[in-house]
């Protein structure tokens, strides 16, 4: 009885795992082939030559991925980088300093997270206008870099409530001003929740679609999924075989962090479910 | 004054983030709530319309069907991510192999859902899933997926569930792994089965786990997106719009901004109202 339901599960998993694979598989198969297998064929015929690196030569300059995958980069990493820099100097302030109504300040900054981000597309995308920061690298890497501090907060607050308060009494007998015991001693100690954020708030950064096509339209400033989004619109007919080496392109960094550093998203699934 | 005598140094540490979230995200909620009372067109200056907008939403067979097409996804994203998460978990629990099989579930979370749905339109165009089906000999299931309401969803669905299915097998797994074993050994004395222990010992000592990857998935399946736009643009003749679609179109694309303003209060007040235990659950612990 327990083998055969052994059995009977490994079957399932293989199957639906098989199944689960099959699209990366395509994927990878049709970013191989030549256009002209691809026509000739169809889209589950194995590649008949190697052309992946052709491919995708061709999907960073003819698609412009390499601009948008160029700006993603900037953007993801000075983009968590400066937001958790922020964030790490509210939460000292609420959570170390303490200051009195702690809690309001915390809920003000997270307030950001808890609405669809429907509600900032219409008056960002006037705003940007209005001041004159529209389709301007400045403008995207400043709007991410609000975007993430919330969930930044979120996350560096409650990793600071954790560490024990004394080693602050300690600094300040030492003699330490705020700045040294925040750049000296707390700083140092958030290694843990930094590396964390780094990966969530880069790769939320690097997927985005909807504020890269609201707040910018240039080639030189369009974050890398808006240009993909653009390129299936104009290279679905034509050219599938180009946009499939621009996924290949456009996933790998995403891939390669998620695997890379599986442990690190974990503990920040853990991190974020059991808060 | 005297507040910001005693705690100026806090606050000069506060201060930087509080002001960011606050022009940009604070000043845009108070505008777009304000937007959605007035005809907004981008052109002509705002005019007062009370709650034309949003009676409209509730009146209009366009927006009846975007509210109806939201409704459906949230449903299917409780049931099949959430569901089919849970049974890869249980089924990889103490399978030998875990690793491989855990990581090929995992690996389309690794992408964005922009990429997610160039892919599933490929799998779902002429040659696509059709060809397979022609083959095995249904041909009469083979149609234009993406252009066929109610189809489009449906197919829409399918490949955000196999994008987010492996985050939830993986919070599961680690939720199995978290379980006591002595329920599971009295149990095992007493003689119950597999599927017996299962629904009466691992579903309720997960219970925990299932609430909170169930509002995730909740949280997320209103703010659906990407996927569609990437697929159908919510076409063909808007049958496929969801909220947050039906409002980027609204806005972005026909210019109606008092409308798109309207749609995406009405999509925060659900959204919020559905997910109140969820969130409720976060802050009354932060509090």
């Amino acid at each position: 009885m327990n083998r055969t339901l052994r059995m009977a599960s490994y079957a399932i998993i293989t199957v639906l795992g098989a199944l689960w694979l099959l699209p990366v598989l395509l994927v990878l198969s049709n970013a191989t082939k030549s256009l002209q297998d691809f026509t000739y064929g169809d889209i589950w015929a194995l590649p008949e030559s190697f052309h992946l690196f052709s491919n995708m030569k061709e999907a960073l300059h003819m698609g412009a991925l390499g601009r948008g995958m160029l700006n993603s980069f900037l953007y993801s990493f000075f983009g968590a980088g400066i937001s958790i820099l922020v964030a790490a100097l509210a939460a000292f302030g609420i959570v170390i300093l303490r200051v009195k109504g702690g809690f309001y300040w915390f809920l003000l900054i997270y307030s950001g997270t808890i609405f669809p981000f429907q509600m900032y597309l219409v008056p960002l995308f006037k705003a940007y206008q209005g001041v004159g920061v529209y389709d301007t690298f400045g403008g995207m890497l400043l709007f991410y870099i609000a975007i993430s501090i919330p969930f930044c907060l979120f996350l560096l607050r409650n990793y600071m409530t954790t560490l024990p308060y004394e080693i602050v009494e300690a600094a300040q007998i030492d003699g330490f001003r705020s700045l040294g015991i925040f750049t000296r001693i707390i700083f140092p100690l958030l290694l843990p929740p930094v590396s964390v954020l780094m990966l969530f708030q880069y790769t939320w950064i690097w997927n985005d679609l909807v504020f890269g096509m609201t707040l910018s339209r240039s080639e030189s400033v369009r974050p890398v999924m808006a240009g993909l989004a653009t390129m299936q619109g104009m290279f679905f007919r034509s050219g599938v075989t180009t946009l499939m080496a621009g996924i290949v392109l456009t996933s790998l960094p995403t891939i390669i962090l998620f695997f890379a550093l599986q442990r690190n998203f974990i503990k920040g699934m853990l991190l974020t479910v059991k808060s | 004054m005297n507040y910001i005598r005693k705690h100026w140094i806090a606050l000069c540490y506060i201060l930087p983030a509080a002001i960011i979230i606050t022009s940009f995200f604070i000043t845009s909620i108070i505008y777009t709530l304000y937007l959605s009372f007035t005809s907004y067109d981008g052109l002509k200056a705002p005019e007062f319309v009370g709650f034309d907008n949003y009676a409209r939403i509730f009146k209009d067979l366009t927006y009846i069907t975007s509210l109806k097409n939201t409704l459906l996804w949230v449903i299917a994203t409780l049931i099949f991510p959430v569901g089919l998460g849970l049974l890869f978990s249980v089924l990889l629990q103490h399978m030998k192999g875990q690793r491989i099989f855990k990581n090929i579930f995992y690996l389309p979370y690794a992408m964005s859902l922009t990429v997610v749905g160039v892919i599933w339109v490929l799998l779902f165009s002429r040659n696509g899933i059709n060809l397979v089906l022609t083959n095995l000999g249904l041909e009469a299931w083979a149609m234009d997926w993406l252009n066929t309401p109610p189809y489009n969803s449906y197919a829409m669905i399918a490949a955000s569930v196999w994008q987010g299915t492996g985050t939830n097998m993986l919070l599961f797994l680690i939720g199995l792994g978290a379980l006591p074993k002595e329920p599971f050994e009295a149990a095992a004395i007493d003689g119950a089965g597999r599927v017996r222990t299962f629904w009466s010992i691992t579903l309720p000592l997960l219970n925990p786990i299932t609430i909170v990857v169930m509002g995730m998935a909740l949280v997320n399946s209103f703010k659906i997106f990407d996927i569609i736009w990437v697929m159908t643009m919510g076409g063909p003749y808007r049958s496929s719009e969801t909220l947050a679609v039906t409002m980027f179109r609204e806005s972005f694309v026909l210019f109606k901004f008092g409308q798109g303003a309207a749609i995406s209060i009405i999509l925060t007040i659900t959204s919020i109202a559905v997910s109140w235990f969820y969130l409720r659950k976060t802050m009354v612990k932060e509090g």
